[in-house]
């Protein structure tokens, strides 16, 4: 059975066996962490043999370079991936394509006992704290579960370094023994980030941590954040859709559309002087807190394409304000247009005469 | 000296720390009962008030300022629980102009919403009930005979006399007497949507008084609510046509589903969806979520409502699409000209879109003025709190300020000011009895010690 999906399948599958040079490059040794080419797909539809029929892909050709010691923010509306590639990247998900080397070592292929060693090392903060506490256990145990497991202390010493974990971030030493119900959001999501650090970690991946939480208790969060990576020194890749805790948070950030990084670049930079139209139209779209500024808002058109039936050529060709005949036919290619300032667009190509 | 520190230290660990914020949560099985036997008097009580049959003059009154299109004042909704009555909203008072945006600030659990609902009467009983206060609203009702019915507005000759017309039926052939010669009856007039006209006449009425049966003249008609969940809030199982046609059989007496369908299309069409006929048969299901807050805001718009409550109209929706919605409520806003009840918790939509700026917290209003007065001097150290905890675009600060602490416990409020244990700015007063509202302006007030008679000269 050869539908039209499954033909547009195999050619796709083609033009990435093609492209493999990159895996035999050299590791950065500046990077924690370095994502290749990373792809992911979940199949949506498959035959009766199990052949997958359709596909949908989440996360599409995304590299960048993680520095230890920085935070880079991820940006994107929801269904453009960005939890998805968080998850890849800890091998939550099996990536489809691409690489993934963390601390020096290729973890792609890694299967979950290998991984195990690498769990240490990273750790992910989810977003809903309503929902990623096991209820039945107390404070005290989802805190030194990790630890057992791993042997990070010796036996006798665990409990010590629970609370004095509890007391970095903010947990008073009589919460040991409570359940997650008795806490309310902001305490919640301390105990979620005490969890994720109870095996020092060197990559944290923070997955939406304070959208869930009201403003107030964000900006105790946001700190908390801050002042756990002074002082232990961690990295942290900071999923979020709210672009306003991203700039204060990050030091570089990439702009996630529909699956595929359309702009990375230093928070200055991406500020300042944003290349790519849906970067424009995204920080266009926030609202200002300050009632005099009247702001010449760039207003998309639609809504976001089903990333299931993603359009040809460029992805934001619909909803572009500038989109060319080109743009609907040809993908554009994710270039380094100015230093350290990545972009994926046709305009910017002939903006700085590139071929 | 040693035995009184330690005696000190045992007080300590029975009555104070830990123990005393646990003591709120933990009730025996008697006192459950108790409770619940006091509250179930109070809520049986209510709710008797609410299935009265009352004669109108028992809920119309008179507007205080007759610019004011809603007028709110000392409102308390309590939810009668077993752990004790929360007092979701304790005493809130302000008032709505005529075509202004009036934007509800807050975090959650301070009574935003179930102000809103108060005003819709929409609260789940028996257990949620308007305990006291008064909601006045200016409604545009139909003029109603002496048997309660419209007084439909009829065409009439240039004399004065009325036109009457050949009675149809359905399929378009006139409809006979027993004599053979067609029925005639006087002809409605239609406005230019073809929507049936009746007499109309301006009413003022007192939402918290009116019994439960009699509120469909103003909720729907007149008041109209857009919901934060477009996902949620629309039947799955009907098309966006039948449930946009349904508002309009209900509140208007008399229309055909011709009628409904052209009213329907042009509500789609007023809201910038491109292809109105096809969403006009589209299920919930087939329609993104921008989409779908457009159809929930079409049929909030419907019957024309003056007023229209949009409880965080955009908080379940993407950033781009949020900047498409908000346009559209500020487009619509002058189109219809009606008022906007605006509740969120984003203080950059409430700058953007709102004329008068309500802070609330822990069901009460602490603050309240025009958009720069809250913007450019905000007074209370909640609202000061508020702003600069929310990091801007343009901010470049290294941290943030951060507010210590939560919302207190909503059952066994403290009588000092709810704020007190969270504020930095904190004065022997605080501790006495809650701040009354203080007047800084004309249109800004203040409920903080800190900006009382005696403290203003230092201020």
């Amino acid at each position: 059975m050869k539908t039209k999906e499954n033909l547009n399948l195999q050619s796709e599958d083609m033009e990435i066996k093609v492209d493999e040079s990159y895996k035999s490059e050299p590791f950065d040794p500046d990077a924690l962490l370095e994502v290749r080419h990373l792809r992911k797909c979940f199949p949506i539809k498959k035959s009766f043999t199990g052949k997958v029929l359709q596909e949908l892909v989440a996360v599409d050709d995304v590299s960048f370079k993680l520095k230890a010691g920085e935070t880079i923010g991820i940006v994107g509306e929801s269904g453009c991936g960005k939890t998805t590639l968080g998850r890849t990247i800890l091998k939550l998900h099996e990536p489809s394509g691409g690489q993934i080397i963390f601390d020096g070592e290729d973890v792609t292929n890694y299967n979950t006992k290998d991984m195990r060693h690498n769990r240490t090392k990273m750790q992910i903060i989810f977003q809903d704290p309503y929902s990623s506490l096991p209820p039945r256990s107390t404070v005290g145990d989802i805190l030194s579960e990790p630890v057992l497991v791993h042997n990070i202390v010796p036996k006798e010493q665990v409990k010590e370094y629970v609370l004095d974990l509890m007391e970095k971030c903010g947990l008073r030493d009589y919460y040991f023994e409570r359940y997650p119900h008795e806490f309310s959001g902001g305490q919640r999501q301390r105990i979620c980030i005490a969890r994720a650090l109870s095996v020092n970690p060197k990559l944290v991946i923070c997955d939406e941590p304070v959208s869930a939480l009201d403003v107030s208790i964000q900006a105790q969060i946001i700190n908390l954040l801050k002042d756990l990576q002074k002082k232990l020194n961690l990295t942290y890749l900071f999923i979020s859709h709210d672009l306003s805790v991203v700039k204060f948070i990050s030091d570089r950030i990439g702009v996630m559309y529909l699956g595929s990084m359309v702009e990375f670049g230093n928070k200055k930079d991406i500020f300042s002087n944003p290349l790519h139209p849906y970067t424009k139209a995204l920080f266009s779209a926030i609202p200002n807190p300050n009632p005099d500024v009247k702001m010449n808002r760039i207003v998309l058109n639609g809504d976001i394409p089903s990333p299931a039936n993603p359009p040809k050529g460029c992805r934001f060709h619909t909803r572009c304000p500038n989109a060319t005949e080109r743009c609907a036919k040809e993908a554009p290619c994710y270039r380094e247009y100015e230093p350290e300032h990545f972009a994926a667009c046709h305009l910017l190509e002939e903006k700085y005469g590139v071929k | 000296m040693k035995l009184k520190e330690k005696l000190n230290e045992l007080k300590n660990k029975v009555t104070g720390g830990e123990k005393d914020s646990a003591k709120g949560h933990y009730l025996s099985a008697k006192e459950i009962r108790d409770i619940s036997k006091a509250n179930a008097k109070v809520m049986m009580a209510l709710e008797k008030k609410k299935h009265r049959k009352a004669d109108e003059s028992e809920f119309v009154t008179e507007m205080k300022d007759n610019k004011n299109i809603l007028e709110i004042e000392n409102l308390h909704t309590y939810f009668f629980t077993d752990q004790g009555v929360v007092k979701a909203v304790n005493g809130v008072s302000f008032n709505i102009p005529k075509g202004s945006t009036v934007g509800i600030v807050g975090e959650s659990g301070c009574g935003k919403s179930v102000t809103s609902m108060s005003v819709m009467r929409l609260l789940q009983g028996p257990q949620g009930q308007i305990y006291s206060g008064s909601i006045r609203f200016k409604s545009y009702d139909f003029k109603r005979d002496g048997e309660g019915n419209p007084i439909p507005v009829f065409n009439r000759k240039p004399n004065g006399k009325v036109l009457f017309e050949a009675l149809k039926d359905k399929d378009g052939n006139a409809v006979l007497d027993k004599d053979g010669k067609p029925v005639r009856v006087p002809s409605q007039k239609t406005n230019e949507s073809g929507m049936l006209m009746y007499e109309m006449e301006e009413k003022v009425f007192d939402i918290a008084q009116m019994p439960i049966n009699e509120i469909h003249r103003i909720r729907g008609r007149q008041i109209s609510m857009i919901f934060q969940e477009p996902m949620t809030s629309l039947n799955p199982v009907f098309t966006i046509g039948n449930q946009l046609d349904e508002v309009v059989f209900i509140h208007n007496p008399g229309a055909t589903p011709e009628m409904a369908k052209r009213r329907s299309l042009e509500m789609l069409e007023l809201v910038g969806i491109a292809a109105p006929e096809r969403v006009y048969n589209a299920y919930p299901h087939e329609l993104s979520g921008g989409m779908r807050q457009r159809v929930m805001i079409s049929m909030a718009l419907a019957c024309d409502p003056r007023l229209i409550i949009a409880d965080e109209p955009t908080t379940a929706l993407d950033v781009t699409i949020q900047a498409q919605i908000l346009d559209l409520l500020r487009d619509l806003k002058d189109r219809i000209n009606g008022s906007i009840m605006l509740i969120t918790h984003d203080l950059g939509i409430i700058a953007e879109m709102a004329d008068y700026v309500v802070v609330m917290y822990a069901g009460r209003v602490i603050e309240q003025g025009t958009v720069s007065e809250i913007f450019h001097n905000p007074l209370h150290p909640y609202t000061i709190g508020l702003q600069k905890s929310k990091p801007t675009m343009d901010s470049n600060t290294d941290t943030l300020f951060n507010i210590p602490g939560n919302v207190p416990n909503p059952v066994n409020m403290p009588k000092h000011c709810f704020f007190k244990e969270r504020c930095s700015k904190c004065i022997g007063k605080c501790s006495g009895d809650y701040p009354g509202m203080v007047q800084v302006s004309p249109t800004h007030y203040v409920a903080c010690h800190l900006y009382g008679e005696e403290n203003n000269d230092e201020n």
